[in-house]
């Protein structure tokens, strides 16, 4: 019996081979945020009964669309008082803890279940079930992010500071369960593991389970009676909402070569991407590949600079975690379990199918621009602009790669002072686009900005269009967007 | 030593702290300043101690400028604390870093009183005083 990064240790000093050889059974254990996790409850009836149509805990809104008195609490869910700060994942915090809970609920009158309204408190102990069902967890690995703005960005994966200040991670690494049977040959439906801190199973596979690029998914079920809040924590994200830091351990019986091989990747064999959550879209771009040894030894390179990095995830719970289970299994307290049926190793993975797609700068902007280069002067430049009856004037160098930008407000200004060199005139620091951004995320700078017009540049910085309110007015006459 | 300055209607228009950067040739970095046409209070980071900043204080006092030592800036709850680590990356002047796996450290000489790790702290373990 080991745990996962000892076993690791063994594997490198002894060969994987003797390691095998030596080891029945590797421990894992991760403790991160969950957003896919929630409780199903059953309150039991009260007299005179009530079909629930809604419910709160704690002002915290649970889906009642099930019977009468079952509800199902997701941890995002926020208060109606207290918004991101007390959410679903709170109240599971507190309910682990046998904390009673305001519970009210509203309800429409049946001859069957007259009653309209609920408003009691109740604990773990009164209501008949609390069973945690989370739909996605234990990631595989995750992204790790970082920022190219030039704005602080709160987000699903913390703080993030601007121009690639930081680089924030979650997962466990060489502790993470499912990176430690990455063929999926012993976790399945069925598989008894470490949840919450009491027993849990695996139900199958996750949401999202996307084996094929490493990012595979459970879904888990466990008695919520029997858990420990310390490894259930309700927490907020600034600025995102809040979540359930959930624990999570497997033991993985070494039944063969392959299963020995993953369970000793270390640290420095297991890779993610850094990603930039300053692109606000779903195919953000990528920026390199990363070790979890460089994520964890608190610095990333990236453009030859060092980055701070720190995780999200806790890898000393992770670590507690894969001990406890190793001491249980060791004590005989915790049996494993031959899955029903193995997890897939294969899946599609979708993005949403959308009936209408969402305009991009390049479906609005105008490609028959003007620039002008700074030689030209300003009063060439009043000229460009007067004839194109442009407001905005892109400056460019030789190979069309912007250098600054004039407003007609801007030639006023030069005119009221008696100003006539170009370049002293124009703005350096432009706010520009690119060509695949949403336009949601342009208007957003428009207006952060003060601004009314913004250069369309490509990954070179060569001008290859120009956006401006205008053109975003387009939008609501229904225009411009296919 | 930090200290909290509060000026009064009397001395806000008064060049105090160059002047007591003159007289003392103490370096002071100014962390966080408020001042309108009447009052105004600054957060002032001092590196000095013992008679050295008694002096500081009694050149501040003199003037009439209400002075008030700042302790410990930042708390951390070690009890609701994971050390995951989402506050050691965002903090701007690296004064948060993680000791092992199961302590985090927080050096209150570097701190500038950001808030970013306060707001930045998933189960709300740290805070500001």
């Amino acid at each position: 019996m080991m745990r996962a990064d000892e076993f690791v240790e063994l594997a490198r000093s002894a060969g994987v081979e003797k390691a095998a050889k030596e080891v029945d059974v590797v421990t894992t254990g991760t403790f991160g945020a969950m957003c896919s996790s929630g409780v199903f409850l059953n309150f039991g009836h009260a007299d005179p009964p009530i079909k629930m149509r809604r419910c709160w805990l704690n002002e915290v809104p649970a889906y009642a669309g099930l019977a009468a008195v079952d509800a199902y609490l997701g941890a995002t869910s926020p208060s109606e008082d207290m918004g991101i700060e007390y959410g679903g994942g709170h109240v599971i915090e507190d309910l682990a803890k046998g904390e009673e809970i305001h519970l009210r609920a509203e309800g429409y009158g049946t001859d069957c279940y007259p009653r309209k309204a609920i408003d009691t408190y109740v604990g773990l102990e009164d209501i008949n079930q609390a069973v945690l069902l989370n739909p996605r967890n234990a990631y595989e690995r995750y992204n790790a992010a970082t920022n190219s703005t030039e704005d602080i960005l709160f987000t699903y994966m913390g703080t993030l500071l601007p121009n690639f200040g930081n680089v924030t991670y979650s997962g466990s690494g060489q502790l993470s369960p499912l990176h430690k049977d990455s063929g999926f040959e012993t976790i399945g439906i069925g598989t008894r593991i470490f949840l919450g801190g009491g027993v849990g199973y695996v139900v199958g596979e996750g949401t999202q389970h996307n084996p094929e690029d490493r990012f595979g998914t459970l879904m888990v079920r466990g008695d919520l009676k029997g858990m420990n809040a310390k490894y259930l924590r309700g927490a907020t994200y600034h600025r995102y909402g809040s979540t359930l830091y959930v624990g999570i351990g497997i033991a993985i019986p070494i039944i063969n070569e392959g299963v020995a091989k993953s369970a000793a990747l270390s640290d420095e064999q297991i890779f993610t991407e850094i990603v930039d959550y300053g692109v606000p879209s779903r195919a953000r771009p990528v920026l390199r590949r990363v070790s979890y040894a460089e994520l964890r030894s608190g610095e990333v390179e990236l453009d030859g600079k060092d980055v701070p990095a720190s995780a999200l995830s806790s890898y000393g719970y992770a670590l507690e975690i894969a001990e406890d289970l190793k001491l249980k299994v060791e004590g005989g307290e915790f049996l494993l379990s031959r899955p029903a049926e193995l997890l897939p190793d294969r899946r599609a993975f979708r993005p949403m199918k959308l009936i209408e797609a969402v305009p991009k700068v390049r479906d609005l902007m105008r490609k028959d621009f003007k620039t002008a280069k700074a030689v030209q002067g300003l009063r060439e430049a009043a000229r460009i602009m007067v004839e194109g009856g442009v407001d905005h004037l892109p400056i460019v160098d030789d190979s069309g790669r912007l250098k600054g930008i004039i407003t007609s407000w801007d030639i006023a200004k030069a005119l009221a002072k008696g100003e006539d060199d170009l370049e002293r005139v124009m703005t350096k620091d432009v706010r520009t686009a690119g060509s695949d951004e949403p336009i949601e995320a342009a208007a957003e700078r428009f207006s952060r900005f003060g601004i009314s017009g913004m250069p369309v540049v490509d990954a070179k910085g060569i001008v290859v269009g120009m956006i401006t309110t205008d053109d975003l007015a387009k939008l609501v006459k229904g225009g411009g967007a296919k | 030593m930090k200290l909290r300055l509060t000026y009064t209607p009397e001395n806000v228009g008064e060049p105090i702290l160059s002047k007591l950067i003159l007289a003392k040739g103490v370096e002071v970095n100014i962390m966080e300043a408020r001042i309108s046409g009447d009052r105004g209070t600054m957060i002032v980071d001092i590196p000095l101690q013992g008679a050295e900043l008694q002096g500081v204080l009694g050149f501040l006092k003199d003037r009439g400028v209400k002075v008030e030592e700042i302790a410990p800036v930042i708390e951390l709850d070690e009890g609701k604390c994971i050390y995951c680590g989402a506050c050691v990356s965002p903090c701007p002047v690296r004064a948060i870093g993680m000791e092992g796996w199961k302590k985090i450290r927080i050096d209150q000489g570097k701190c500038i009183r950001c808030m970013i790790c306060v707001n930045a702290c998933p189960v709300r373990a740290i805070r500001a005083i």
